[in-house]
């Protein structure tokens, strides 16, 4: 109850915020979120088949892999430009090393809540004794896609990224 | 512009640091994993821009719900091939230790079998079975619990841990050598099935429970073997000479370490050590000790003497010494002549 909550609350923070950024415009990105799983069924022919089910219906439990994907849509009359999608890893769970993708976007990550943002091989972390060393892919907090391409009128198109429950 | 780009940037990123951090404090997560009835929260932004305005569009949140797993594993702690027991002792125990590596609080239902088993000498006599009441992982008689089914099955929270014993009474007739075998069938209540099947709202906080690898059920088999009282002594020598080295030559301490354990069921009754003070040493006097406590050197009310009881010899009384009493060290020092 606590975690929905908090949820909330963030929502609303975040409508306050581009409110009062853009009192008189409404937002021409769309954005919609989808959870899911994938179980493994046998078709009609007895071979296994891995199918995608909605996460909500799934029984998810510690150690299951989440596939998280969003749908980004221009819904305006103009194009969009520098389109960039953050997402960030849900508590309670770890990003899966590798498995962000998004066609026609770079992909760079943060491993300090959105503060800033680099490739794999630039995201490093210092330990307790000053030693400098790479940051794992479990460590990412949040995941950005930057589109290369400015976002036509009714262009659409799909990111995802993969986490596992802790 | 470019500066009230960078604002808004700045202020999204405070919004997603802020939205990381509140995600991560909701729920309590455990070494078995998050904790069943979790809510995970996801939620994408995105920032662009049309003409020369910025603009932030926020997605809808999809939750997932973390079920209930149903783990547990079911451990026989004794040391094999059993218990060492005496034959005719009555309520000896054997230990298993239930622990919910799930992500909710699971109880348990239990049952005991000593008859018909197989595979053993004899058939040890059921009594009952007992919960670990203090927590200390050794049966307690007069203190564990005995259990009654369906009035304390036991609890575990995730991660928990418990302690049952399974009490048996030894046949008289059991000989020496003869291994007898008990089993404790522990049986999650919420239910059992093939791993993954599913009980809904049945888990912590109203989640679906799925059944783990166990398959929410598990037999574990536990023995006693019949075995005599046995005493196993030790004895060491360590050399201290005059300059502090380890050569044997005269003016030498020699610091003698006898051990004394008992194995076996039953009781060793009135063990007592005799050790006579080898030839051409002395017995450095006031040096006898007993797991770390002096001894006088004559016969009095403490357990050890030198001379008195055995002449040339040290005697220490140790009494009734069972398995379950820890080694006996014993220490006396001579010189060499």
């Amino acid at each position: 109850m606590r975690g929905k909550g908090i949820a909330v609350t963030v929502v609303v923070t975040l409508l306050l915020a581009s409110g009062l950024l853009h009192a008189q415009q409404k937002s021409a990105i769309e954005l919609t979120s989808l959870a899911e799983v994938e179980v493994t069924e046998k078709d009609a022919k007895g071979e296994k088949v891995v199918k995608r089910k909605e996460a909500a219906l799934a029984k998810v439990v510690p150690g299951d892999v989440v596939i998280f994907t969003t749908t980004y849509r221009n819904t305006g009359k103009q194009p969009a430009t520098n389109v960039m999608i953050m997402n960030p890893v849900p508590g309670h769970m770890v990003y899966v090393d590798k498995s962000a993708e998004g066609k026609g976007a770079r992909i760079d990550y943060s491993i300090d809540g959105g503060q800033s943002y680099g490739l794999p091989d630039k995201l490093k972390v210092t330990d307790s004794q000053g030693r400098v060393r790479p940051a794992l892919a479990q460590e990412y907090t949040v995941i950005r896609w930057v589109l290369s391409a400015p976002l036509a009128p009714g262009g659409t198109g799909t990111v995802s990224f993969r986490a596992l429950v802790k | 512009m470019e500066d009230k780009r960078n604002l808004q940037q700045t202020i999204l990123a405070a919004i997603i640091a802020t939205a990381v951090l509140c995600l991560v404090v909701a729920g309590t997560a455990t070494a078995a994993g998050t904790a069943a009835g979790t809510n995970i929260a996801n939620q994408a932004t995105a920032n662009y821009t049309i003409g020369a305005v910025n603009y932030l569009a926020t997605s809808n949140t999809s939750t997932v719900r973390v079920a209930e797993l149903l783990s547990s594993t079911v451990v026989w702690m004794d040391t094999p091939p059993g218990v060492a027991v005496s034959a005719g002792a009555a309520n000896q125990p054997v230990t298993v230790r239930i622990t919910n590596t799930g992500n909710g609080s699971e109880t348990y239902l239990l049952s005991a079998q000593s008859a018909g088993i197989g595979g053993d000498q004899f058939d040890p006599t059921l009594v009952g079975i007992v919960l670990d009441a203090n927590g200390n992982g050794i049966y307690d008689a007069g203190v564990d619990t005995p259990y009654i089914p369906g009035v304390n099955d036991p609890s575990l929270a995730a991660d928990g841990s418990r302690a049952v014993f399974v009490l048996n009474s030894i046949p008289a007739s059991a000989a020496n050598g003869d291994r007898g075998i008990t089993r404790l069938i522990v049986t999650s209540q919420t239910g059992t099935g093939v791993p993954g099947t599913s009980f809904a709202g049945a888990g912590d906080g109203g989640s679906d429970a799925v059944v783990g690898a166990w398959g929410g059920t598990q037999t574990v088999n536990g023995a006693y073997i019949v075995s005599g009282v046995n005493a196993a002594v030790n004895k060491s020598v360590t050399v201290i000479d005059p300059r502090g080295g380890t050569q044997a030559e005269p003016g030498a301490i020699l610091r003698y370490t006898i051990t004394v354990s008992v194995t076996g069921g039953g009781t060793a009754t009135g063990v007592v050590v005799i050790d006579q003070v080898p030839p051409n040493t002395t017995y450095v006097a006031g040096g006898l000790r007993l797991n770390g406590i002096s001894l006088t050197d004559i016969a009095d009310a403490d357990a050890g003497d030198f001379n008195a009881t055995t002449p040339g010899a040290i005697t220490v009384k140790l009494g009734n010494l069972t398995s379950a009493s820890p080694v006996q060290t014993i220490i006396f020092d001579v010189r060499i002549n």
